[in-house]
Formats: structure tokens, C-alpha cells, sequence
């Protein structure tokens, strides 16, 4: 189970809305590599990984995405704070409103609602685990294009905290690849999938 | 994250909280750390000293200003859980309540 804290990771207070950054930074909520697509692949690939120290990565991990979904969403909410029409049509951001008011919702930028295609849980602890650290590289990129678009500060500061978040995720899921590797077969490495085909008990 | 309050006027409340982020970072990134190297002793005995200071100070900011978890009761006469801002209205007193602007100026045309 979880618990909620009643604050954020890092503080966001942003003074002047803008709902262009709205429409791109609502990638980092529901798009390809965005928070939410995180913590639902970490915490869905728990159940068939073997080793107790790699699912206490998946865990504590999967649950900070959670935070940073909140982050993405706060952002989102005190970007559309107090928009006219006018500024709404100009920024481009109609086609959001007239189905989402300013309520937020997890798309990707260009529109396309969150899909669970985005994420991948193979059961397989090599084929999750690379792809782990490709995820943190690929939202990594994102936060990069994102902080390449905005000027503003105030938005810069919370998306550069979530940018080192990716750098610090991959180095911790490299250490959850070290201790499946160290428990690895040495004369059959890769070959197996050992949460399938030789259930291994964890060496206490 | 200090520079971010730079421009403004920091409340001592805003300051605890501002502090219990830091302390909560400084948790979260040992116990991320600690899962793959679960006998560093190091990490353990730093993740104890900031746990006692994170423990000490929630406790004081939930005696003063609002619960951080919703178990944080004592001898209340309402639930204050729901009498005080949401994370993503810090700052702001009005909510943040939205879109009044563009709803009610929509309204009028």
C-alpha cells in the first residue's frame, strides 16, 4: 500500500502562466517516456523479478515517479492558472481546453491520449531491466528538449531537479543490472530467464 | 532549490517545508542507493542522522501548521487533513481555482 505526503518532492511556484509550456510539458505526464508511463512499468515489473534488491528498486523508484507525476501535474495546473479565451487560442492551446477545460489529463504533446503501449513488462529480468535504463535515458532527452523550449525560471528549476532524477534512475537501475548479473549462471549467462525457467530461491 | 525562493519573501512555514523537502531528498536518494548496496554502512548511518532530523521536524510542522500524512491527528476537533492547501496550491491563495477568468468571461458571450 502507500501512503500520501501532503507536500511536493521539490517546491514549484510559478507566477506567470503560460499555456504553450502547458501543451509540451504535459508530455512529461501521459506521452511516450512521460512520468506516469514510469511508474506504472517500475511498479508492474516487480512481481516477476526475482531478486529482493532489485524490486526494492523497482518499488522505491516506481513510487518517486508517482511524485513526479504530481510535479508534471502541478506544473501543468499553475501554468493554466486564470487564462482568458484570448490566451488560450493564442497559445495554441484550444484543442486541449475544448476537450479538458483546464483539467489535467495524461497526453502525450501532440495530443494522443496515455497508452500503456508506451511502457514494457516482459517478465524477463535482463529484457526489464535494459529497458529500464533506456526509459531513464529517453526522459532524460525529453527534459532536455523541454529545457531547450523554455525560458521561464520558474518552470526551469522543477524540470531541471526532474532531469537529474533520470540521471540518478539510471545509475541505480545499474546497479539493480549488477545484482542480476551477480546472480546469474556463469556458464549460461543471458541464456535463461531465471524468474521462469529455474526459479532460483534467494540466498538469505 | 534555495535559489528558487530567492526573489521572494520566505515564510518560516515555507522555510520548514523548504527544509523537510531537502531532508525527504536526502532520504529517498540513500534509500534508492541503500537497495543496491544494503550493508553500506556509511549510507545506513547517514540515512539514520537525516531520518532523526526528518521525524523531529515533521512532527513540529504538523504540531504548528498541517498534516503531512493524514494519521497526523492529536487531540483535534476537525479533521485538519482537509484544512490546509494541497501541495500544487502552495502559494497561492486563491487555490489556484482556475480558469475563472476564461470560464465566466466564456459564460458572458
Amino acid at each position: 500500500m502507500w501512503i500520501y505526503e501532503k507536500k511536493l518532492q521539490y517546491p514549484i511556484k510559478i507566477e506567470n502562466p503560460n499555456p504553450l509550456y502547458a501543451g509540451i510539458i504535459v508530455s512529461q505526464l501521459g506521452g511516450p517516456d512521460g512520468e506516469l508511463g514510469a511508474a506504472t512499468r517500475y511498479l508492474s515489473q516487480r512481481y516477476s523479478m526475482p531478486y529482493q534488491e532489485v524490486v526494492g528498486i523497482l518499488t522505491d523508484v516506481g513510487t518517486e515517479e508517482l511524485a513526479h507525476v504530481e510535479m508534471i501535474s502541478t506544473i501543468l495546473h499553475q501554468l493554466t492558472r486564470n487564462l482568458t479565451p484570448e490566451q488560450i487560442v493564442e497559445a495554441g492551446f484550444d484543442k486541449y481546453f475544448v476537450d479538458h477545460t483546464v483539467g489535467v489529463y495524461p497526453q502525450a504533446a501532440a495530443g494522443v491520449p496515455f497508452d500503456t503501449k508506451y511502457i514494457g513488462v516482459k517478465g524477463d529480468v535482463f529484457a526489464d531491466l535494459t529497458e529500464d535504463l533506456a526509459a531513464e535515458q529517453k526522459a532524460r532527452v525529453t527534459y532536455d528538449n523541454l529545457l531547450r523550449l523554455i525560458d521561464d525560471p520558474d518552470v526551469r528549476e522543477p524540470l531541471k531537479f526532474l532531469r537529474q532524477r533520470e540521471i540518478v534512475h539510471f545509475q541505480r537501475f545499474g546497479d539493480a543490472l549488477r545484482v542480476a548479473q551477480d546472480r546469474g549462471d556463469a556458464k549460461n549467462y543471458y541464456a535463461c530467464n531465471p524468474a521462469f525457467d529455474k526459479p532460483a530461491r534467494e540466498p538469505r | 532549490m534555495r535559489r528558487h525562493y530567492a526573489n521572494g519573501n520566505v515564510s518560516r512555514r515555507e522555510e520548514m517545508m523548504l527544509r523537510l523537502q531537502e531532508l525527504s531528498f536526502a532520504l529517498k536518494e540513500t534509500e534508492l542507493f541503500l537497495d543496491g548496496h544494503p550493508e553500506n554502512r556509511r549510507a545506513l548511518a547517514y540515512y539514520a542522522e537525516q531520518k532523526a532530523e526528518y521525524d523531529t521536524l515533521k512532527a513540529e510542522y504538523e504540531a504548528t501548521y498541517a498534516p503531512i500524512t493524514p494519521n497526523a491527528t492529536e487531540n483535534d476537533t476537525a479533521w485538519r487533513w482537509v484544512r490546509s492547501p494541497w501541495p500544487w496550491e502552495y502559494g497561492f491563495p486563491d487555490g489556484g481555482n482556475v480558469a475563472a477568468g476564461a470560464l465566466d468571461s466564456g459564460e458572458e458571450r
